[in-house]
């Protein structure tokens, strides 16, 4: 029965559901995790990497560039952080759909696109792919860490449906519901960046399904205030500063080596 | 043989007695000398006419007169210009002074106020008092003494420059130093050679040849080094105190 | 009436030794009416890059505004800054999009290029409004006083200038050119590009 309504994701079945749209998010459902904390003076962002292997060339990611190895997380704009679960050729496109539509915002308004509009302008294109026949929905949702003049740091949260939602801390991908619960519990209204890091890295390691937290599974990024130009300041970390600072949180995989003799 | 639908319409033409021969002049006064300088192109649009046409001459052992425009206008301004000096001569058996040069030259060309001259003057000489001295004109007379001034095509590459390296422009002189208010004869005959390898490389109309006179005053001390300046060609009509040389260079030709 | 003459402005570009200049006035007029003496022309595209655009005063704008546009695209996308040299082909193809109806504008740009080695090659470019490049090795003029500016600099630059007389060529040139042009003037700004620090220096000029 359901056959008949699943395979076109713009007809409705008898019950009233769009089959394609939960399939999708079922798919990002086993997603590598992304994770999202809300601070006072900034936002955090923590992805799970899934393509990894020794033989995977991440020279480019050593040096240069913003940080990140380009897996999950992105700068869309100087304000605005993205951190994406799913499919991750769809999200590549939905990635330069942002950027360009940042750079279209500031040709015309000569200001960052507040973070709001942004969810606001995926969620369009996303929400087409729910309505206009021919084509599947983008098999990603999105966290946007980022922040504006108005509504100061926010974190934004977008499925394929095209809903959006703004969150204090929440989180996408293998786990979601775990990792919640754990938010759930452990977030203060009035957390602030230096503590929400060592949040979101704890959460992450208790989400995760390897029991080791490295660079080489794991997406960080921190979006604060620079204290001189009033300006937003996006850092992705790269591999070797996410390492120093799970190193610094206690967080770091333990060598087997160090413990014997530690022993 | 015109076809019928021409003649049909009126047709209408119209002489054009002018056209613009390119070149630039240049003039610079010191304190007891004068250089006036010229290149040699002479140009129609596109095409050289000639790569060795004067627009610079001597008119008297003190005066020397630049002109720039329509060539044949120039020339013949020149002519009608020694013709009035020669008069004067027999008339007075003297050189006219170079302040009266320049009063004539301006009567002379308001007078045709109506059918102008289409000519840009420049007189350089040494007046009675033995300074060096520019008066520069427009094609209907108007005119002024400067210390120096460029015209023609390269004018408004050349003048700026002038500005800036005669008059001091924009140039703040140290503590308790002033600028000179004359520049010395090696200087002038420098900025001048600089002026036209400049003009030169950016105009299409400035090239060739290029023929600086130097008009010294009597006693001018510098006339030593410029009988040994290889080049330089004394071309003083008489055995005046003043003394008139012509120093000539090659400018590209491209 | 000439657009590229209504509201004035001139821009001129140096190179020197292991160091670029690039200045322009600081005019704004309608016609021969003066309306501003602070209209800056002159825009940072990098660290290391300037854009210097004289022409029409609402082109000055546009056309950075879309330089800036397809600039931070480059940037993001590509994940380092962009390089002179690839920026000058960027203002040109920009310019010859609109080949039939263009912008009114002659950019100069000015900046330094990183060598494999790790230095610095100094690199200035001009193009006309609809995109032709000029890549020369000395200096680059655009603007109503282009003429002036040509012969000035024709006769002041000379290579390998260090920063300081750089400064003080490309200011001698500009304020000299300037003030033969009745379209510009009102002051001027100039920024000397080097390794290391970029100096931006404003020049009071004559007010007439």
């Amino acid at each position: 029965m359901a056959r008949r309504y699943d395979s076109r994701t713009t007809i409705f079945s008898p019950e009233g559901r769009l089959y394609q749209i939960e399939y999708a998010m079922e798919a990002i459902s086993h997603a590598g995790t992304v994770l999202g904390v809300l601070a006072k003076d900034g936002v955090v962002l923590a992805a799970e990497k899934k393509v990894t292997g020794k033989l995977l060339d991440l020279s480019s990611t050593k040096e240069g560039g913003y940080g990140g190895s380009g897996e999950k997380i992105y700068l869309l704009n100087d304000n605005v952080i993205g951190g994406v679960a799913g499919l991750t050729a769809d999200a590549n496109s939905l990635v330069n759909y942002a950027r360009t539509a940042a750079q279209r915002h500031l040709l015309t308004y000569n200001e960052d696109i507040p973070v709001e509009l942004l969810a606001q302008r995926l969620c369009n294109l996303k929400q087409g792919y729910t309505q206009f026949g021919g084509l599947r929905p983008f098999g990603v949702s999105l966290l946007y860490a980022g922040y504006d003049p108005h509504y100061q740091f926010q974190l934004y949260h977008s499925d394929p449906s095209g809903n959006y939602s703004g969150w204090k801390a929440t989180c996408i991908g293998a786990n979601n519901g775990t990792a919640q619960s754990l938010l759930k519990q452990e977030y203060k209204d009035d957390i602030e960046v230096k503590d929400a890091i060592g949040l979101v890295l704890r959460t992450m390691s208790k989400t995760m399904d390897s029991t080791t937290l490295g660079s080489e599974k794991l997406e960080f990024a921190v979006l604060t205030l620079d204290e001189t130009t009033k300006r937003p300041k996006a850092k992705i970390y790269k591999p070797s500063e996410i390492d120093a600072l799970l190193a610094s949180e206690g967080l770091m995989k333990k060598d087997e080596d160090t413990e014997m003799k530690a022993a | 043989m015109p076809d019928m639908n021409s003649l049909a319409h009126p047709q209408q033409h119209q002489f054009n007695p002018y056209t613009e021969n390119g070149g630039t002049i240049l003039a610079i006064a010191g304190e007891d000398f004068t250089v006036i300088a010229g290149d040699t192109r002479q140009s129609e649009g596109y095409s050289i006419q000639t790569r060795y046409a004067p627009k610079v001459f001597r008119l008297t052992d003190k005066a020397v007169l630049a002109v720039n425009g329509f060539a044949a206008d120039g020339n013949m301004f020149v002519k009608k210009v020694r013709q009035r000096l020669e008069w004067y001569r027999h008339a007075h058996a003297k050189d006219m002074p170079l302040r009266a040069i320049a009063r004539l030259i301006q009567t002379m060309l308001y007078a045709r106020r109506f059918f102008p001259f289409y000519v840009y003057n420049i007189l350089g000489g040494i007046e009675e008092d033995g300074s060096g001295a520019v008066y520069s004109f427009d094609p209907v007379g108007s005119y002024e003494r400067e210390a120096c001034r460029a015209a023609g095509a390269a004018q408004s590459l050349v003048q700026p420059f002038l500005d800036n390296q005669i008059y001091f422009k924009n140039q703040t002189p140290a503590q308790d130093t002033s600028h000179p208010v004359h520049l010395p004869l090696h200087s002038v005959l420098a900025l001048v050679i600089d002026s036209f390898t400049g003009a030169t490389e950016r105009h299409i109309e400035v090239g060739d040849g290029l023929e600086m006179y130097v008009v010294l005053a009597r006693g001018n001390p510098a006339l030593q080094s410029l009988q040994d300046l290889p080049g330089a060609e004394e071309v003083t009509g008489t055995q005046a105190e003043e003394r008139v040389f012509v120093i000539r260079r090659d400018l590209k030709k491209d | 009436m000439s657009i590229m003459e209504l509201n004035g402005g001139s821009v001129i570009a140096m190179v020197g030794k292991d160091c670029v200049a690039i200045a322009s006035d600081l005019r704004l007029g309608n016609q021969a009416l003066g309306l501003s003496s602070n209209f800056q022309r002159i825009f940072p595209v990098t660290d290391r890059i300037y854009v210097g655009l004289p022409g029409l005063g609402t082109d000055v704008h546009t056309l950075w505004e879309k330089f800036r546009f397809r600039v931070n695209m480059y940037t993001i996308k590509e994940e380092r800054e962009i390089e002179p040299e690839t920026f000058a082909h960027l203002v040109s193809s920009t310019l010859y999009e609109h080949r039939f109806g263009p912008y009114f504008i002659e950019p100069v740009i000015a900046g330094l290029a990183k060598t494999p080695s790790g230095g610095v090659k100094p690199f200035i470019a001009a193009t006309d409004l609809i995109g032709c490049l000029n890549f020369a090795k000395d200096f680059v003029v655009a603007g109503t006083a282009s003429s002036k500016l040509f012969g000035m600099a024709e006769g002041l630059w000379e290579p390998d200038l260090e920063p300081e007389d750089l400064f003080e060529t490309i200011s001698q040139a500009l304020m000299n050119a300037v003030d033969r042009d009745a379209y510009s003037g009102w002051g001027c700004v100039v920024h000397v590009i080097t390794k290391d620090k970029i100096v931006t220096r404003t020049l009071k000029g004559r007010m007439d």
